[in-house]
């Protein structure tokens, strides 16, 4: 790869140490780009595998060694210059400038914002007591693990992935976990009522109770401590430990002189430009997807958009047009999901959902948006080159009849 | 280090557009045949070890089962994520791998040099 070289005074600043951030900084070099590369993250931590903090390593089955993407020798090696645990506090778009909270400036050349989604806070009396946890970074895994392993009563708030990992995986740590949440049927508006409904009964027979259609009122504890959760459905839980994975916010409160997004996220173009020598990439961008503008908060999205963007600032010219995927782990339900469905009309099932086998294909206006497998992984990944060549069938031939998928890539 | 060959599989057992996993002594290979030519490289994924022979071949392109990281079954190079290009925790880098392996192409059996 590609160093850096004095000849070429230009300075590129990657804003974010996540899974973006650290795929710009590879886009870069792989493009030839001889200019200094900053990294600066708020994170002491250097770029590491996000979706296993809430997976196996909150179980303690991850050791620290399978968490870094890379190493610093690594960074070193393609002069890429690290300033971890550094907090911006400003990003002057009209100035190129970055503006540290320790008071240092960073000027840019040009700019990526990578910063990703800060967990969205309770609001509800006694939010702030000890025992309240959100998990977004590696520091904040660690510590739930610690508080996991001595904990007994776990309350979830929200029965989305993190809620839903959480609760997964606290209940590894031998937890009794309830979860509390206002959907009827967890998963349902994302993936259908019959595979919502294989996941909660799965984590049931785990032992998780569940809390549904209602929504936490109040935390209530002694001596600063957490102990009982109250419901809006009049009920009471006792609790050591609350988990509250109620969302994720783009975490841009430092951008100045850019238009923003009602939430904070940042509109780009295909090549993920956001004007003014700044790019974005990862859960922050507002992205032209082919069904429309839409921030999508997925771990293999955030890489390619990354690398994407990094390339782009290096020169390319290339525009984003994964087609994205996302997985998820509970209790021994690996789900894979390849496209994008905010919304559909119908769930296609072919296999049968009670016995953990199949493949379902979400339907929105007569097109097959996006496509889940449980134990049907080949045919999943012999998918995923129909959806990036746009070649998948209508969903009556779906319906019709089985679908050789393999055979179908292979006769392309 | 004198080295040896060991038998891996016949060409035959290999149709074009098809991959096969083989072990060379303790080591596990992705055999695949695309366009009349045998590539060898790591036969797990750099992400999360997943059997690549159990993803889909397309041209180049091989799709790994688990998360659906791409690599260029022709260079071992790394086309999309989740994975990084190379894997600390493998005893050998795909590229060398390849190296070593090369030299199967168009042999009636095929044999690794380890």
């Amino acid at each position: 790869m590609t160093v850096a070289d004095d000849s070429d005074g230009r300075v590129f600043v990657i804003l974010g140490g996540g899974a973006a951030g650290a795929y710009a900084a590879e886009g870069m070099r792989k493009e030839g780009f001889q200019g200094r590369i900053i990294m600066v993250s708020a994170e002491k931590e250097l770029p590491y595998d996000r979706p296993n903090c809430s997976k196996d390593f909150l179980q303690g089955n991850a050791p620290d060694e399978w968490m870094p993407l890379r190493d610093e020798a690594f960074y070193n090696s393609i002069d890429v210059e690290l300033m971890m645990g550094s907090k911006a506090a400003k990003v002057d778009v009209a100035g190129r400038s970055l503006t540290l909270e320790d008071g240092t400036d960073v000027p840019y050349d040009s700019l990526l914002i990578a910063t990703g989604g800060k967990p969205r806070k309770l609001n509800v009396p006694g939010h702030d007591l000890e025992g309240v946890y959100y998990l977004r970074s590696l520091e904040d895994s660690r510590r739930l693990r610690d508080a996991g392993k001595k904990a007994k009563n776990v309350v979830i708030i929200g029965a989305s992935f993190i809620g839903m990992e959480c609760a997964f995986s606290m209940s590894e740590l031998d937890c009794q976990v309830t979860v509390v949440a206002p959907d009827r049927i967890p998963f349902a508006k994302k993936f259908g009522e019959e595979i919502g409904n294989l996941i909660t009964n799965t984590h049931k027979e785990k032992g998780t109770t569940f809390k549904l259609e209602t929504k936490v009122k109040e935390l209530k504890g002694e001596n600063g401590k957490v102990q009982k959760v109250l419901l809006e459905n009049g009920e009471t839980l006792d609790a050591d430990l609350v988990i509250a994975g109620i969302g994720v916010m783009p975490n841009t409160y430092m951008v100045s002189g850019l238009k923003l997004e009602d939430d904070g996220g940042i509109p780009t173009d295909v090549y993920l430009y956001a004007g003014d020598n700044v790019y974005a990439a990862g859960d922050i961008a507002y992205f032209p997807f082919p069904n429309g503008q839409s921030r999508i908060e997925h771990w293999q999205v955030a890489c390619q958009m990354g690398r994407t963007a990094g390339m782009n600032m290096a020169g390319e010219r290339v525009p984003y047009k994964e087609v994205p995927f996302f997985w998820t782990a509970q209790h021994g339900l690996s789900l894979h999901y390849t496209g994008h469905a905010d919304k559909f009309d119908e769930v296609i099932i072919d296999g049968s959902v009670n016995d953990q086998e199949f493949l379902a294909f979400y339907v929105k206006d007569n097109e097959v948006k996006a496509v889940m497998e449980l134990s049907r992984t080949s045919d999943l990944a012999a998918i995923h080159h129909l959806m990036r060549e746009r070649r998948m069938p209508e969903p009556s031939a779906i319906k019709n009849g089985k679908v050789n998928w393999p055979q179908l890539v292979n006769a392309l | 280090m004198a080295s040896k060959e060991i038998k891996v599989a016949r060409t035959g057992e290999i149709k074009n557009g098809e991959m096969k996993q083989v072990k060379a002594g303790e080591t596990e290979l992705l055999l695949v045949r695309q366009d009349g030519h045998f590539y060898a490289l790591a036969a797990k994924c750099t992400h999360y070890g997943a059997p690549l022979a159990e993803g889909s071949l397309r041209g180049n392109k091989v799709v790994c089962p688990w998360h659906h990281a791409c690599f260029d079954v022709t260079t071992g190079k790394h086309l999309a994520p989740p994975a990084v290009t190379t894997c600390p925790n493998l005893p050998y880098g795909l590229t060398e791998m390849i190296s070593t392996c090369r030299y199967l192409t168009q042999c009636r059996s095929m044999h690794a040099r380890l």
